[in-house]
């Protein structure tokens, strides 16, 4: 049970915790690019950018699994590119939305600085206001990422082999009321332990890949003696 | 519609009668659609309103056991919360809707659901309660937020005011309200996206509607943005109610945030009145 669970059916692997974690981590990568690109699209034309934020507004308001069931009938697309493209659209509109903020705030004298020190305009963005922008919001960004992998529990409506769906067939297949539960509780532990896993593993490449949240720390360190 | 009736005008003698007899039964048809989404919207918004209104109880419940000053209470409601927020609601559905699906039909449970067939109440019953529970640890934990942000001053204020337990309950709850009240129309939202998870199972709600439909009719991408509006719909409304409570006197952050500094107990007085 536990290996179905964790790897997939077998003939129909790779499924279960691992292909709802590789779902995850490739919609979740590529809707934080794209969320970046709204985001920057509508820091700086806020007047300009209006339609582009009520399309996203409308699919915040759609649900994961309406969104699902539109894109899997999208002629031509795969059940697996569907269930991507749906969790890629909703992921993107939420992490542009949660950016956008962020990135509008950026201090002004931050940004003078930059110029002081006669840094370009592309070594601002790269080197300032995109580390600044991912060490203010992370919280919330990890807030969306942990929902974000409970929500690729959304495609069972398409019948992937994802965790829930292997819980759901498994149990389907038991006959005792026992063995039904301890599917059920054995699959639900493995996303709160993949939750887990995944907040602290998401925290420590933030902090080592954004400048900003060490420099931070230690200052935080060096302060509190 | 108009594709099927201009070459109809040219080549049929009994035209009109054959377009009035095709509008009729497209008007049928459209109003027999209809009739199915409207029953899907009363079923989600009979499920959302249940599930939601437990939800919030179950919050308050994990969020005052979370508080409590006995380790082993506080322990035990913690490990709730972060084990319902931790679960997909998802599998929380199924496992309860399949659960009850393996229970014999329960005549004594009241016809709650509409459209749902009466044998599957009792999963109906079992769905909402796994909605409810996965949104009372996400609750729960903004109900704690909005309390701790209330501060050591502001606390100690509603225990110098001699209030009964009650009475100091009403006033921290009245005070905690203006922070607790966006962040759960947020998540009042999500619930309401959770809903769709019914359509598992079958009960009667929108998105199972929608599907159902669109699987018979073939006209996907209408029957979803009529969905999705009527969702976005659904979802403005909480947000509207949630703005006007926030507007309400006396229940905004600012005058709260004003009213922390005081010693005097002046605001919880007047929150109290």
């Amino acid at each position: 049970m536990m290996v179905n669970l964790l790897f997939g059916l077998p003939g129909e692997r790779p499924g279960g915790l691992i292909l709802t974690i590789t779902f995850f981590l490739t919609a979740g990568g590529s809707a934080c690019m794209a969320g970046f690109v709204y985001a920057i699209i509508c820091a700086g034309l806020p007047r300009q950018s209006i339609p582009l934020q009520v399309c996203s507004a409308l699919l915040r308001g759609t649900p994961l699994l309406l969104l699902v069931f539109l894109v899997a009938h999208i002629p031509g697309l795969s059940a697996s590119n569907a269930g991507l493209i749906a969790l890629l659209l909703y992921s993107a509109s939420h992490v542009g939305e949660i950016l956008r903020p962020f990135l509008a705030s950026y201090p002004e004298s931050l940004s003078q600085q930059a110029g002081v020190m006669s840094i370009g305009y592309v070594q601002e963005w790269i080197g300032l206001r995109v580390p600044w922008t991912l060490w203010r919001a992370h919280p919330v960004l990890l807030t969306h990422w942990v929902s974000l992998l409970k929500d690729t529990g959304a495609l069972i409506v398409l019948g992937i082999a994802e965790l829930t769906t292997i819980a759901k067939v498994l149990s389907e297949l038991q006959r005792t009321p026992g063995q039904w539960a301890i599917i059920f509780v054995t699959a639900g532990g493995l996303y709160l332990g993949a939750s887990f896993v995944l907040i602290y593993v998401l925290q420590f490449i933030l902090e080592r890949a954004i400048p900003v949240i060490r420099c931070e720390n230690q200052a935080l360190m060096i302060r509190e003696g | 519609m108009f594709a099927f009736v201009v070459p109809l005008l040219d080549q049929r003698e009994d035209a009109p009668i054959c377009i009035v007899h095709f509008a009729f039964s497209h008007l049928e048809f459209s109003m027999s659609v209809a009739t199915e989404i409207c029953t899907g919207v009363v079923g989600t918004i009979v499920l959302w309103v249940m599930s939601g209104a437990m939800a919030m109880a179950l919050g308050l419940l994990m969020c005052v056991g979370s508080l409590s000053p006995y380790a082993g209470v506080r322990l035990a409601f913690r490990a709730g919360v972060n084990i319902t927020r931790g679960v997909p609601t998802s599998l929380l559905v199924i496992a309860a809707g399949m659960g009850m699906l393996r229970l014999p039909y329960i005549p004594t449970l009241p016809t709650l659901f509409p459209g749902t067939p009466s044998a599957f109440q009792h999963v109906a019953w079992g769905v909402m309660l796994a909605l409810a529970l996965g949104s009372a640890g996400h609750l729960a934990e903004i109900f704690c937020a909005a309390y701790a942000a209330l501060g050591r001053a502001r606390l100690e204020q509603a225990t110098a005011l001699g209030l009964s337990r009650f009475g100091q309950l009403l006033v921290l709850a009245h005070e905690a309200a203006a922070i607790a009240i966006p962040p759960t129309g947020a998540r009042l939202v999500h619930h309401l996206h959770n809903t769709a998870f019914a359509a598992l199972f079958p009960i009667t709600e929108l998105f199972g509607t929608v599907q159902g439909l669109a699987n018979a009719t073939f006209r996907v991408f209408q029957l979803t943005a009529i969905g999705s509006l009527i969702y976005i719909a659904l979802s403005s409304c909480l947000w509207l109610l949630a703005r006007l409570i926030e507007a309400a006197p006396g229940l905004s952050v600012t005058t709260i945030a004003e009213g922390v500094p005081t010693n005097d107990g002046e605001s919880a007085i007047r929150s109290a009145g």
